[in-house]
């Protein structure tokens, strides 16, 4: 019986694979990209009206490259989880056989220009019609080493402040005039996150802070928010030991210890819990307002109410972590007649700015984040001063990765496993400044 | 009432709590691979409700199918059977051969060989893996069969287990042979390999069970996604998924992937049992 | 043997000698041609990587940029200062006291239980194995999902008579043992099977002659089977300490190494100073220092494993 399965299984995957050899005339080039894999739930769909969310528009999209390119290029998705993404990408690099295309983090282009490892984009912008003009100065700014540019800009994202209004409208922390209450102070919050939890049991803030990096991107907001500084400007040393430091992990430990806080999850559950209606205010990123606002709209669900704000100044000056995505063309990758497909597919991506927004991500090209169609968009009138806020340690700064491993499990460590705030600093800082000077 | 009796009544009810205390402990052992079957025969939809139950209760097969049509999962499992099947075969040419030579042939430094590759039972797999890949990537052969099956072909393991076998043979089943003056080969293709079929099978079957169970080195060479092999594409899975949704189908991959080396071990078992007793000598 | 006396003619005494002192016996060439394959794949896939990895242990090496300068033994400085490394070498001895003394205990106390060569106790021995057979990703799915607080069947089992989830794998204390139960659940078959093995071995006449004697089991255990099984239970402690101590997927898959670095092995840090943070110099240093620690390991074990012979 289990024989004659396996042999079905076996004569099955053999008609399986030898229907996935591709057209014998169209160029392949590999994507490489996080985003999550869905392209069983999304196979043959070409219309983005039915896309929601990054994997979701991300994969639509490239369905319609490759049906508007039938017989000429066919893009072949390589969906990598978001946790080794990069140890992934660098294997690829080591085995000399990187991808075409892949998505990077603005945060990580740096250690790979500097080792001159991406194509030099330029040109074949020009050759397929990408006006860098038109990109946000600082999108193009982030992407060039050198004097050259080494990637297609593609989004800006950040931390932002999600509400659940019908929560907070229980707690009586919705004005008169239907708008949520946004703290615009340390006390403020305070105050909230109390007469919240005195009303409803709940916590005020949900945070991703186990496992998943948004603690560290909080504690940086709120360090940079004070005016303060993560990295020296000579790239030599880290400043983690720092006043504005302390203060930023003082805060964030109090509002966990009074229970203002709930940050023992990952960041599925951390998300889980807010639609569950665990709590009023989420964490999270700008990549999930296409998400939640969909979620909102179901009558079943806990989310009772969604809006969503940049995230609120505490301190003194206006400051947000951010990050922004791009497209790469790895040196060694695209070979041929697979370059110009390549270069193809970065300007579909460029047209598609607008679309890509629909996730919740900030547009990079002036022309679109100005423009109407994008800020009818639900919710993006409120978040709109992001671009101006976003901030993010010196784009050179090396091995960003290591840095913000290195940041968030000091971090961490003082409410998951109770080690002292101040010998976590101290060892942030000597882990960083080891890091920095090529020794880690 | 004799003492005997008496002794005899409290064994048994001592036979009747152990056989119990066995049977729930093998039901509890068991349990987490029962329940993890039982959700793989669960649609997802019902699985995002509750995940609680042991019966596959409704029953679907769809996310089996939808394995088989996913031509990546099935390509991995390809391939982590051309891995195993390819490791074992050829594992068990070099044991057997090395093994061989090292019980049964006085040649000159073989102490030292043996000393030698004993030795390299010390090495761990993980304080090699980084070197390894660099040599594969001059050599432009990652992403390939060879990268995945040959590093593990040099594992002193089997060589150990094949010479403590053959050292257990009776000297006299050979002594004839060489006194007719017999060649080696002759010697160990007609003679010692048909009685090795015991410890060559034990040998295939922790090759294979190795084999299609490494995980870190097939990460790290085989990055593309059509030459993972079922144990790291699986993991890669886990990760994308969002594990609120497809959760029957995660189960089944994992079902999927455990499959042939479960039927592998239920037919081979007693050879297991054999081959362990041999490798810790006697 | 006779050397060659110059009186006899040139030819015949080449001849001679070659007869009379091979150079290599057949013994010799068969020995080496037999050992060749294996030793050849060994020497290219085992000892090379294993001196290539020392090699690059002195270098500042980076992962695509390639060799950036000799350090010498600057490497090995930067990691006994580094504490994530020191983290992650207390937590590997940390995950190997916790798995090995509970793997080995539970394994004789089923091999003990399931002794007598009945077919039942075939069945269990063949239960109790099962585990073994899965992969590292297999068992790290299960057991997440299994140990889920929201999810897994352990919260609804406990829910029943009223206990609380725990989160086992966000909370300190509980992650580390979240792992080592996977861990000892999938890799208790084979200490099983090297105690059952080992126990079959004791002759019968001993156990006949304590019954007897009247001895109590206790005794019988005590006095008899233990010092038998003296050294299985040698081998099975080592063989275990070497391999948990290379541990890699529980940890990577389950926790990430987390919470806080709190679960991160050896090999995972090996792989992150490599793949992570580009430095294969760093990455390859922690590497030799692992080498050694399973070096002085498995000497300890074939010094206590010949002791018995």
């Amino acid at each position: 019986m289990t024989m004659r399965r396996l042999l079905a299984a076996s004569l099955a995957a053999t008609l399986g694979l030898a229907t996935t050899v591709p057209a014998l005339a169209a160029t392949d080039i590999t994507l490489f990209r996080f985003f999550g894999s869905c392209n069983d739930q999304y196979a043959g769909v070409t219309d983005l009206d039915k896309a929601v969310g990054e994997c979701g528009i991300i994969q639509v999209l490239t369905n319609k490259f490759n049906a508007e390119h039938k017989g000429d290029i066919a893009v072949k998705t390589q969906a990598v989880d978001w946790g080794t993404y990069y140890n992934r990408l660098n294997a690829t690099f080591v085995n000399r056989n990187p991808p075409a295309v892949a998505v990077m983090h603005r945060s990580h282009l740096g250690d790979y220009a500097a080792r001159h490892l991406l194509t030099p984009l330029d040109d074949l912008f020009k050759q397929v019609g990408i006006d860098k003009s038109d990109f946000v100065p600082a999108a193009l700014k982030g992407v060039t080493f050198d004097g050259k540019i080494y990637a297609l800009p593609f989004d800006l994202h950040a931390i932002l402040w999600h509400m659940n209004t019908g929560l907070l409208g229980k707690a009586g922390l919705v004005g008169d005039d239907g708008q949520p209450t946004i703290p615009k102070s340390v006390d403020e919050l305070m105050a909230q996150a109390k007469k919240f939890k005195d009303a409803t049991g709940k916590p005020y803030l949900l945070l991703a802070g186990s496992v998943d990096p948004m603690v560290t991107r909080l504690f940086e907001t709120l360090v940079w928010q004070q005016g303060g500084h993560l990295i020296d400007s000579d790239l030599k040393h880290a400043n983690i030991d720092s006043p504005e430091a302390h203060k930023a992990l003082a805060l964030i430990n109090e509002l966990i210890d009074k229970g203002y806080m709930a940050a023992k999850y990952n960041y599925t559950e951390s998300q889980q819990a807010f639609l569950d209606g665990e709590g009023a205010v989420l964490i999270n990123g700008t990549w999930v307002i296409n998400d939640y606002d969909q979620q909102a709209s179901n009558k079943a669900s806990a989310l009772s109410g969604y809006a969503v704000s940049t995230f609120p100044t505490l301190y003194s000056e206006p400051a947000v972590w951010a990050d922004g995505h791009c497209w790469v063309m790895p040196r060694g990758g695209a070979r041929g007649d697979q370059r110009q497909a390549a270069a193809k597919l970065l300007k579909y991506f460029y047209d598609n700015d607008l679309a890509w927004s629909h996730t919740g991500h900030l547009p990079v090209r002036a022309s679109v984040l100005n423009g109407d169609a994008f800020r009818s968009l639900p919710h993006r009138d409120a978040i709109l001063s992001t671009t101006n806020e976003a901030r993010g340690v010196p784009g050179a700064t090396r091995s960003q990765a290591g840095i913000q491993d290195a940041l968030n499990e000091q971090l961490q460590a003082t409410y998951l496993t109770g080690k002292d705030q101040d010998a976590a600093l101290k060892a942030a800082q000597k882990r960083v400044d080891g890091i920095l000077s090529g020794r880690h | 009432m004799s003492d005997a009796t008496t002794g005899r009544r409290r064994a048994d009810t001592g036979r009747i709590v152990t056989l119990t205390v066995l049977v729930i402990a093998a039901f509890l052992w068991l349990v987490p691979m029962i329940w993890v079957l039982a959700m793989s025969l669960k649609p997802n939809e019902v699985l995002m409700r509750t995940t609680a139950g042991l019966l596959p209760v409704p029953f679907t097969l769809d996310n089996f199918i939808q394995i088989l049509n996913t031509a990546k999962v099935t390509r991995w499992f390809l391939n982590s059977i051309g891995v195993a099947v390819l490791m074992t075969g050829i594992t068990l040419v070099l044991s057997s051969l090395g093994g061989y030579a090292l019980a049964r042939i006085p040649f000159r430094g073989a102490r030292i060989m043996l000393i030698f590759i004993i030795a390299g039972l010390t090495v761990p797999e993980q304080a090699v893996f980084i070197p390894l890949d660099t040599m594969f990537a001059s050599w432009h052969m990652n992403n390939t069969i060879i990268a995945l099956v040959t590093p593990r072909l040099a594992v002193p393991f089997g060589v150990f287990l094949m010479m403590q076998f053959f050292k257990a043979v009776p000297k006299e089943l050979e002594e004839a042979a060489i006194l007719d003056n017999a060649s080696r080969l002759k010697i160990f293709f007609k003679i010692m390999l048909p009685l090795a079929r015991p410890a060559l099978t034990t040998l295939g079957i922790f090759t294979f069970l190795y084999a299609w169970n490494d995980y870190l080195w097939p990460l790290v060479s085989a990055t593309q996604e059509n030459h993972y092999t079922i144990t790291t594409g699986l993991a890669s899975l886990q990760g994308n998924f969002a594990q609120s949704e497809g959760l029957g189908f995660l189960m089944a991959t994992a079902v999927f992937a455990s499959a042939p080396v479960l039927i592998v071990y239920l037919i081979f078992q007693r050879y297991i049992v054999q081959g362990i007793a041999m490798s810790s000598g006697k | 043997m006779a050397t060659n006396s110059t009186s006899a003619p040139a030819a015949k005494g080449v001849a001679d000698t070659e007869r009379r002192r091979p150079r290599l016996s057949p013994d010799t060439v068969s020995g080496y041609g037999f050992l060749a394959p294996f030793l050849i794949v060994y020497l290219v896939f085992l000892v090379y990587p294993l001196f290539r990895g020392f090699y690059l242990s002195l270098h500042q090496w980076d992962l695509l940029a390639g060799p950036l300068g000799w350090t010498g033994l600057q490497n090995y400085q930067d990691l006994l200062t580094d504490p994530t490394f020191w983290t992650a070498l207390g937590n590997t001895f940390y995950f190997v006291v916790l798995t090995v003394p509970l793997t080995t205990v539970l394994a004789l106390v089923l091999a003990l239980a399931l002794s007598k060569p009945t077919r039942t106790n075939a069945v269990f021995r063949a239960i109790f194995f099962s585990s073994s057979i899965v992969s590292v990703t297999v068992v790290t799915l299960i057991w997440q999902m299994v140990l889920s607080p929201s999810r897994g069947i352990l919260a609804q089992a406990l829910g029943t008579v009223g206990i609380p989830p725990l989160d086992w794998l966000n909370d300190q204390h509980l992650a580390m043992l979240a792992l080592v139960i996977a861990t000892v659940w999938w890799s208790l078959g084979l200490p099983l099977m090297l105690f059952s093995a080992g126990l079959q071995q004791i002759p019968g006449d001993i156990y006949e002659a304590a019954r007897l004697d009247n001895a109590s089991g206790w005794r019988t255990f005590r006095y008899i089977t233990w010092p038998a099984l003296h050294r299985t239970t040698v081998l099975v402690v080592l063989i275990e300490i070497i391999l948990h101590f290379q541990v890699f997927g529980q940890p990577f898959l389950m926790t990430k190494g987390g919470p806080a670095g709190s679960t991160r092995s050896l090999v995972q840090y090996i792989y992150e100073s490599g793949f992570r943070d580009w430095h294969l110099g760093y990455a390859s240093t922690g590497a030799m220092v692992l080498f050694v620690v399973m070096l002085i390991a498995s000497l300890a074990q074939l010094h206590f494993s010949r002791k018995e012979d």
